[in-house]
């Protein structure tokens, strides 16, 4: 589906978005070989995307289920249910579409002050999909990994978590990270804790420590080389960053629409990923003016 | 005959009032026309206010701009907001005071009416963090690149922001809010605190605190586990003050946040 060998655009290659800058100060300069070999060939993709000017790393905040669900008279189950069938939609679209890597925000520190009731829907919810998708996900050559406080889920959560983990560590295809009982600022913490760690072994002195020793710490260090994204999708309307990869997302294309994630579909996420390849990327230079 | 030129006198002095009545009331509606759209509204107007808004502007916008930026902070200080912070990847603002006093910095400093004998409370450049003050605002930035003790830094900045309290209205009262523990803006009424921030204050801020941490932990012995409060703590010695911002308003074409520290968007509302 997705593993034709791909040139890269030549340097004068222009498309309706100009002056669009792939490079960033937490990016290398130069676009890994990785980039392309996962890109489709020169078939046309739907939508008006374009293959080469689509983001290599999304980031979705999915919000809005219980919303969703309050204006039809659903319960709060029927709403998460709903959201984890579009979540299906769009990993299935994303292999299809050639993106590398796919980050959602399933569950975060601040949800466990939720009420019980739907904490254990939750937990459940996770459990009946990982264990229905396993089968697929190996398929589909999608490599997962839950980032989070994954100590605070019931063991046989945690158990799964592992065997999928390890089901599908071997896949080449997207890497698709779901953070749960995640926080932005507990990933820098425990970052710099195993930075610590390194000082106290006498691995690192406190004066060498630069921005890649806590970016290798974080939670989606095991991504590579694109493991910042470029463009982060956030559902219901709100418009905030809910303790979400704020290290990452220094120089994401943030991308904000008002639809509930349950119904987010084909549609919605293809002008999500129109609006990062119309924008000019530029990291906070000039259209036209080069990296330094 | 004389009854008749009295009248006549009368009516042409009731048409005339009526005419300049007519025209006043025109003029004032044209006025209050104007105002809604030219300018800022009243603060009582503004139901709620951030008590931290962030604005982050393109650093080429600043340098072309600087007469838009200082007029925006004018407003807000008319609004009635107390803490706002500038951010402008490159630092223009705050690094170019340092470098040199007619950069953009200064610029914006000089176009603030001063209606006070004192102007300038003091740019040190051998400290961590240096204030600069009108009447009406409060800037304050880091002096990066210099090397600094965390602890005699936080201590001058607390001992400077004291002095400039009692400096603005000789009112011991003003020391509120600066204690020991943390540095928080200056509590008088009409004052805005201006915190110019750049993208050192950002991820690399967070590694300077990192550093911090190690160092502490290597001279105590002790190893414990890091919890965000001790981040937290470690970012405000280095320079960091204020809560985080309740709203961060994105002045570039650019719809990123362009390294603005991260340990500070929480929660933070972006538009």
């Amino acid at each position: 589906m997705l593993s034709e060998q791909v040139q890269p655009p030549s340097p004068h290659h222009s498309k309706s978005s100009s002056g669009v800058c792939h490079s960033s100060p937490s990016h290398a300069t130069e676009l890994p070989p990785a980039f392309f070999a996962v890109r489709p060939s020169h078939r046309e993709l739907p939508h008006g995307l374009d293959a080469h000017l689509l983001p290599r790393h999304v980031a979705i905040i999915m919000d809005g289920n219980s919303r969703w669900a309050d204006t039809r008279g659903l319960s709060c189950a029927a709403g998460h249910e709903a959201g984890a069938k579009s979540l299906k939609e769009i990993v299935r679209l994303s292999c299809e579409w050639g993106l590398a890597a796919l980050t959602v925000f399933a569950f975060s520190t601040e949800n466990w002050h939720r009420g019980q009731v739907e904490i254990s829907i939750l937990m459940q919810l996770f459990q009946n999909v990982l264990t229905e998708e396993v089968d697929t996900l190996v398929k589909e050559n999608i490599e997962v990994r839950v980032i989070g406080d994954t100590q605070r889920f019931p063991l046989p959560l945690q158990s799964l978590i592992h065997k999928v983990q390890q089901k599908t560590a071997n896949n080449t295809g997207l890497k698709f990270t779901v953070a749960a009982s995640y926080s932005g600022r507990y990933d820098i913490v425990q970052a710099c804790q195993r930075v610590a760690a390194n000082v106290q072994q006498g691995k690192l002195n406190p004066k060498d420590i630069t921005e890649r020793h806590l970016e290798d710490q974080l939670g989606t260090s095991w991504i590579g080389d694109i493991r910042n994204p470029d463009l982060l999708i956030r559902t219901s309307g709100e418009q905030r960053l809910s303790n979400f990869l704020l290290w990452q997302l220094a120089y994401t294309e943030l991308f904000f629409m008002d639809v509930m994630w349950p119904d987010v579909d084909e549609v919605h996420y293809a002008n999500a990923l129109l609006y990062f390849q119309r924008r000019h990327r530029r990291y906070g230079r000039r259209p036209g003016v080069s990296a330094p | 005959m004389g009854l008749t030129t009295r009248s006549i006198a009368r009516l042409s002095c009731w048409r005339l009032l009526q005419v300049v009545y007519v025209w006043i009331t025109c003029c004032v509606g044209f006025v209050s026309y104007l105002r809604r759209f030219f300018c800022v509204p009243a603060s009582h107007s503004v139901k709620k206010l951030p008590r931290h808004l962030a604005l982050l502007v393109d650093s080429e916008d600043v340098v072309l701009h600087v007469s838009k930026v200082i007029m925006l902070l004018q407003q807000l200080a008319q609004l009635g907001l107390r803490h706002v912070s500038l951010y402008d990847a490159k630092g223009v603002i705050e690094g170019d005071y340092n470098a040199s006093k007619r950069g953009v910095c200064h610029k914006l400093l000089t176009w603030l009416p001063s209606t006070h004998t004192y102007t300038r409370l003091l740019v040190p450049t051998e400290m961590m963090t240096w204030l600069y003050c009108t009447d009406r605002l409060v800037f304050c930035g880091g002096n990066h690149g210099k090397p600094y003790s965390a602890d005699v830094a936080a201590r001058v900045l607390r001992r400077r922001l004291r002095n400039f309290c009692q400096l603005l209205a000789g009112d011991e009262s003003l020391n509120q809010g600066i204690n020991d523990t943390c540095l928080t803006p200056c509590e008088r009424k009409d004052c805005l605190l201006v915190e110019l921030l750049c993208l050192q204050d950002g991820k690399l801020a967070i590694v300077e605190a990192a550093r911090n941490i190690c160092l502490k932990s290597l001279q105590s012995s002790a190893s414990s586990n890091l919890r965000e409060d001790d981040i937290d703590t470690s970012l405000k010695e280095i320079g960091g003050i204020g809560p985080d911002p309740d709203l961060l308003l994105l002045f570039s074409s650019s719809r990123c946040l362009q390294g603005y520290p991260p340990w500070r968007l929480r929660l933070t509302e972006i538009q």
